[in-house]
Parts: C-alpha cells; sequence; structure tokens
C-alpha cells in the first residue's frame, strides 16, 4: 500500500448560524491513494459538498474547520494560511454540477481555460490558447479553434461540462475532484461524461473524488465508495465489495432502492426514503438517520454507532446491519409492532416492500 | 444593419412625438402673439373689424394701429395657420437646420442653444467623472468586504448623499470652497479650458456627490450578487488571486444596473442642472430653458427639446450597444 495522496482525518465542519452551529461534517476520514479514486455517496445535505470544499479551502470565512486534511503529507489548513499561490488550480481542482453556471458567461471559452495557465504556468498569452486548443481536445470537443472563440451560452450542456473538465485539468492536477458532474446533464451526456473522467484519470494517473447522490453514477467507476449520512460516513468499502449485496447499512440499502435498475420489471415503483437529511445542530445523541430507518432499535436512539470493520476492508456504523442476525431481528420486531422506536410507521415502507419482492 | 436602421427610425419618431407634444402645449397654454408683439395682442381685434371700438394708434411713437402690427405678425409667423401646419412648416425649417429666432432678442436659436450647451455637456461630463471615479473603487472595495467597516460607513455616508438636497450641498460647497477658503472663483470664467474646468470643479462635485451615491449602492449591490455566482466559486477553484476575480470575473457581469443608471443620469444632465447652475451662476441649458418656458419663447423651447431629446435617445443607444458588449448573450437584434 502506498503512501495516500489525501489524507482526511476526523474532520469536522461547522457553521456558525443564529440557531446555533451546524454540524455539516461530523467526524469523516478518508485516505485515497495516488491514482485511485473514490466516490463519496449521500443526498443533498448529507455534507460531502462541504467536505469537498474543505479539501478545496472553498468553504466561507463563517464555517469552522476542524480535524486534519493533508495532501501529499502536507496539511491543507497550513498552505491556506500560508496563502499559496499556485496550489489550488495545480494540485488539486474541482468541477462543479451545473456547467451552465460555472463558466463565466461574459468571457470567451479559449480565455477561461489559458488563464489557469498564464497564472500558475507564466505561460504567455498565446502560448496558452494554444495549449487551451489542445485540452479541447483532449476532453473531445470537436473544431477546438471555433471553441475557443466562443461564449458558453454557444454550447450544449455536455459541451460545456467538458470545458469545465479542460478547466480542471489544464495544470495537470493530481487530484481532481468531482461534485454531481453529470447530475445536471441529459441521461445519454451523463455516461459520456463519466467515462471520460474514467479515461482522463487513467491517462494522466489522477486521483479522483466523485461526488454523487447517485449510487449508479459509482457503481464499477470508483475504486471505493464511502456513503455519507448527516456529516458522519456510514458505510466504506471497495465498490466490488459494497455492490456483493445492497450495502451492509440501512441507508445504503435505501439508496440503492431508490435507483431504477435495468433488471427490474417495468412499472416496478421506485422507493422514496421517507422523511428528508436532518439539519444537525448542536450536538446530537444517537445515530442521525434513525427518524429515516426501518431498522432501528432503542439503541440507535442514544448512542451513535461506531464505523467498524464488519468484513475485510467493509466499514459500517449501524447497530444492527442489513442481512446479520441483529438487523433482521430489528426490523421483524418493528414490523410486528407496526412502527419504529422512534417512531416511524411502518406503512411507510410498503412500497419498499413490494418494489424488493418485484426485483427478484 | 437592420439594428441601426430599426434604431434610427426609433429616434425620428421618439424625437418627432416630445417636439409635437411641446409644440401643441407650448401653443394652448401660452400665446405666441402676445410674446411677439407684446401689449398690442391685448387689443381684441375682432371688436376693432367689426367697428365696436377703435384701434388707437401703436404704441412707441408709430402711427400704426395696434391691429395691423398684430396682423403683420400673424403674418410672418403663419398664427393664422391650423397647428398641424405651423408644427410642419416648423418641422421643415429644422431639417434644414434653421431652429428660428427666440422671439426675446431676436438671436437665432442655433446660436444660443451652441453657447449653452457645451457648457451644460462640459458639467456633465465632469460630474460624470467624478462619479465614477469615487463610487467604482468604493463599490469594488465594499463588496469585497461586505458588511465590514468601510461597507458599513460608505453606505451610510451614501445615504446620506442621496438624501441631502442639491441646493444645500450646493451651498455648502460653494460656502467653504469659495467664499471661507477662497481657492475656486465666484464667477463662472469661460476663456480657456483650464479656467473653465477651474469654474466646473465645484458645480460637477455638487452634481456628483449624489450621483457616486446611488452609482455605489447600485454597483455593490451588484457585485455582491455576482460574487455568490458558481463561476466565482470555480475561479477560486482555479487557483485565481481574488483581485483577478474580481476584476476580470465579477466587475463585468455586474455593470447592467450601473449603466442604466449612468445613462439615464447623463441624459438628465444634458438638458441641464438647474440648481447648480443658478448657484454656480453657470449660463447652461438649465437655466436657459427655464427663463425660455416662463417668456414662452417658442422657438427657443423647441429647439431646446429637440436638442435634448435627441441627446438623450443617443446616449440610451449607446447604452444599448455597451449591454452588448458587456454580456454577449444581449443580442443587438432585441
Amino acid at each position: 500500500m502506498s503512501a495516500p495522496l489525501v489524507s482526511v482525518e476526523d474532520l469536522h465542519v461547522s457553521f456558525l448560524t443564529e440557531q446555533g452551529p451546524v454540524r455539516a461534517v461530523d467526524g469523516v476520514s478518508f485516505d485515497l491513494e495516488p491514482g485511485k479514486s473514490i466516490g463519496i455517496v449521500g443526498e443533498s445535505g448529507s455534507g460531502k459538498s462541504v467536505t469537498a470544499k474543505a479539501l478545496m479551502n472553498l468553504l466561507p470565512s463563517y464555517a469552522q474547520v476542524e480535524g486534519s486534511m493533508k495532501f501529499d503529507g502536507r496539511d491543507l489548513r497550513e498552505i491556506a494560511r500560508k496563502k499559496e499561490k499556485h496550489f489550488w488550480g495545480v494540485e488539486m481542482t474541482m468541477i462543479f454540477q451545473d456547467p451552465m453556471t460555472s463558466l463565466n458567461p461574459v468571457k470567451r471559452i479559449g480565455e477561461q481555460i489559458a488563464e489557469s495557465l498564464r497564472v500558475h504556468m507564466n505561460r504567455s498569452r498565446s502560448e496558452a490558447m494554444t495549449e487551451a486548443g489542445e485540452l479541447l481536445e483532449q476532453v473531445g470537443i470537436p473544431e477546438p479553434a471555433k471553441r475557443l472563440r466562443q461564449y458558453p451560452h454557444e454550447l450544449s450542456g455536455g459541451l460545456r461540462q467538458r470545458v469545465v473538465i479542460a478547466i480542471a485539468l489544464a495544470c495537470g492536477p493530481r487530484l481532481l475532484i468531482a461534485d454531481e458532474p453529470t447530475t445536471a446533464l441529459d441521461v445519454t451526456v451523463q455516461k459520456h461524461i463519466l467515462d471520460l473522467l474514467d479515461d482522463l484519470r487513467k491517462e494522466r494517473g489522477m486521483s479522483m473524488i466523485l461526488i454523487t447522490h447517485d449510487l449508479g453514477v459509482v457503481k464499477g467507476r470508483t475504486d471505493e465508495i464511502m456513503v455519507m449520512y448527516g456529516g458522519r460516513t456510514m458505510e466504506e468499502a471497495p465498490t466490488s465489495t459494497l455492490f456483493e449485496s445492497d450495502g451492509l447499512h440501512p441507508y445504503t440499502e435505501a439508496l440503492n432502492a431508490t435507483i431504477p435498475k435495468i433488471d427490474t420489471p417495468s412499472h416496478t415503483r421506485l422507493v422514496p426514503i421517507p422523511g428528508k437529511p436532518p439539519e444537525i445542530i448542536g450536538k446530537i445523541i444517537g445515530c442521525p438517520f434513525v427518524q429515516r430507518c426501518r431498522y432501528s432499535t432503542s439503541e440507535c436512539l442514544t448512542e451513535m454507532p461506531s464505523l467498524v470493520e464488519q468484513e475485510e476492508g467493509h466499514f459500517c456504523a449501524c447497530h444492527n446491519p442489513v442481512g446479520t442476525p441483529e438487523g433482521v431481528n430489528a426490523r421483524e420486531a418493528n414490523q410486528n409492532a407496526g412502527y419504529t422506536p422512534a417512531g416511524l410507521d411502518m406503512k411507510e415502507f410498503e412500497t419498499f416492500v413490494r418494489a424488493d419482492t418485484g426485483g427478484l | 444593419m437592420g439594428f441601426i436602421f430599426k434604431r434610427v427610425a426609433q429616434m425620428v419618431a421618439v424625437i418627432i412625438a416630445a417636439t409635437f407634444l411641446a409644440f401643441t402645449a407650448m401653443s394652448y397654454l401660452g400665446d405666441p402673439l402676445f410674446n411677439i408683439v407684446g401689449f398690442h395682442a391685448s387689443v381684441d381685434c375682432d371688436a376693432v373689424l367689426a367697428g365696436e371700438i377703435e384701434d388707437v394708434s401703436g404704441q412707441g411713437g408709430t402711427d400704426v394701429g395696434d391691429c395691423e402690427v398684430v396682423e403683420a405678425a400673424r403674418e410672418k409667423y403663419h398664427l393664422n395657420d391650423p397647428l398641424p401646419i405651423r408644427y410642419g412648416r416648423w418641422v421643415g425649417d429644422v431639417v434644414q437646420g434653421d431652429l428660428g429666432v427666440s422671439f426675446k432678442n431676436s438671436m437665432p436659436v442655433t446660436t444660443i442653444i451652441g453657447n449653452r450647451v457645451p457648457k451644460s455637456i462640459f458639467l456633465m461630463v465632469v460630474a460624470e467623472i467624478f462619479a465614477l471615479l469615487i463610487a467604482v473603487p468604493a463599490a469594488i472595495r465594499a463588496a469585497y468586504k461586505a458588511n465590514r467597516v468601510f461597507d458599513k460607513s460608505a453606505t451610510v455616508s451614501s445615504f446620506g448623499f442621496i438624501s441631502l438636497p442639491n441646493f444645500a450641498l450646493g451651498v455648502i460647497l460653494f460656502y467653504l470652497f469659495v467664499v471661507k477658503w477662497q481657492i475656486f472663483p465666484s464667477r463662472y470664467e469661460d476663456d480657456d479650458f483650464f479656467s473653465r474646468l477651474r469654474s466646473t470643479v465645484l458645480p460637477g462635485m455638487t452634481l456628483a456627490l449624489p450621483l457616486a451615491a446611488t452609482y455605489f449602492r447600485l454597483l455593490r449591490t451588484d457585485l455582491i450578487t455576482t460574487l455568490q455566482e458558481d463561476f466565482v466559486l470555480m475561479a477560486k477553484a482555479k487557483g485565481l488571486s481574488d483581485r483577478w476575480i474580481m476584476f476580470r470575473h465579477v466587475l463585468r457581469p455586474s455593470l447592467f444596473s450601473l449603466v442604466t443608471v449612468f445613462g439615464l443620469s447623463t441624459g438628465g444632465l444634458i438638458g441641464g442642472a438647474l440648481v447648480v447652475e443658478q448657484i454656480f451662476v453657470i449660463p447652461g441649458v438649465g437655466r436657459t430653458f427655464v427663463e425660455a418656458v416662463i417668456r414662452d419663447d417658442f422657438p427657443l423651447v423647441l429647439g431646446l427639446v429637440t436638442i435634448i431629446s435627441s441627446a438623450f435617445i443617443a446616449i440610451n443607444f449607446v447604452v444599448d450597444i455597451f449591454y452588448s458588449v458587456i454580456d454577449p448573450r444581449v443580442s443587438r437584434e432585441t
């Protein structure tokens, strides 16, 4: 095992609000080796984007960050404090969800790619422009010379996201963070963009953090998957291990049930997860998912399960993981009682049961 | 090409509408005859013709009867014709570059306007330059560190300058810089460029400060809005410096409101700044305009309306073009 490129340990991010500090990220740790990729999965509000922004030093000034973030052994917060000029944008970059808004509408595509090269790599205007053209070609944009002179609104969504990727790759980063890179795109375009990111990553030996709410996006793509909920890591495993089952954690299982699969019969109803992600103000006791979980026991209300290795390389933070005797018992007990210890009506899951059998 | 043609047609239509309105209003609300021939016009000529009263001899030692003077004036100025025909005749003259002569002193209106308009334009240019020089850097600074000390104090003082009446500010500046410290001349001097500039600094400042306050508030708000955009986050992720992001990414798309209000206020200032011209005794368009209206000086009022509305439209035309320079998404065809 080589030394990790990115090493995050016990990261906490909270935002100071009038109601008190909102804990967006609450003790997240992960390592990422050079050339490897990790998928961070969770609903909006689960803390995945905040984790990425913390790494990129993009959090607003009222965010409080604790814990350690290292890049190639160097402390990221130290780099931020020293206001190092050629780190972000060079060593690590990030692309965002919506290519419609992440490009400056009043600047030509060419300038927007070339400016990173001019600022960080000391290229002249014309050198930078030539390189920008080459980058456009690498991300599969036809007629790069013409595109360089166009404005973002003259391009389709898919092309724009390719431009965004070209910008991110301009200075040859070692880490690319992609925050929901395909969420705003058409389904047909999504696959092209994800394949492109995969190819570029392999070509360049780059590491990647792929953030998504859609387990289907990371399935079979990233080396590892980390499922986040309420600012915490719920489950973490190599992708192949995780997808051997539908996940050990009830949340992962529930997320899985929301994805349409190719082999499910048509007209099978997808199962929503009842409730919505919590906004965690102040200190919480117990598991953040308990309000929406059908495997919950009274223990879940009072004690936060810690992240334990359930099987080789497969970590899960749950008192009653799916498929274990505890899990089966808890679910049966809740089913018989009609509601969970957290007061959730089990009828909410009825659609779930139907889809479950339909899928089998 | 079609765009230019459309705009020119629009311009002509607006000028015709404005001058026709002014022409009609002046004809019905004032008495052109009275302004041409003075007290001669007060004689009831219909009664004279009917033989009910006698047309006494003219004033000023002539033995021409009042009604004859009136009749001559009516002939000369075509006042017997219906209004649309008189308007049409006026337009015909304007097209040939003839705006008529002032009733007051028989000077050609073009000469009067040619004398006054440059002074007002000069004042306007100086005021707008001051206003932008104050507002733009202040807004950038304030938006960059929003809700900090500089932003808050600038916002409060901008309120002050917006709510302070023009004449009060003008009088205060006049008292301080002319009366007390005697830095600037008390009379309007127009011998060369520098004396003109010296005479225009204070009135320019009087106009500029409230304008700058308005510009500051508009630009600050727009900058803060733009700073929330995703592309700014993206620019930060590219590792660009705050200064680079502010000047090369944020400023340009934030100029819309500023440009709009700039166009309107510039157009307004071409029509003169009456109060300020009065305080600083500048023989500009504003004072001329008011005097002309009070005296019912028909040709002069119409001439000024023509010039001012043309200037207004021309400036808005430039502003519209500027929109598409700021933002390539703004199509010129719309």
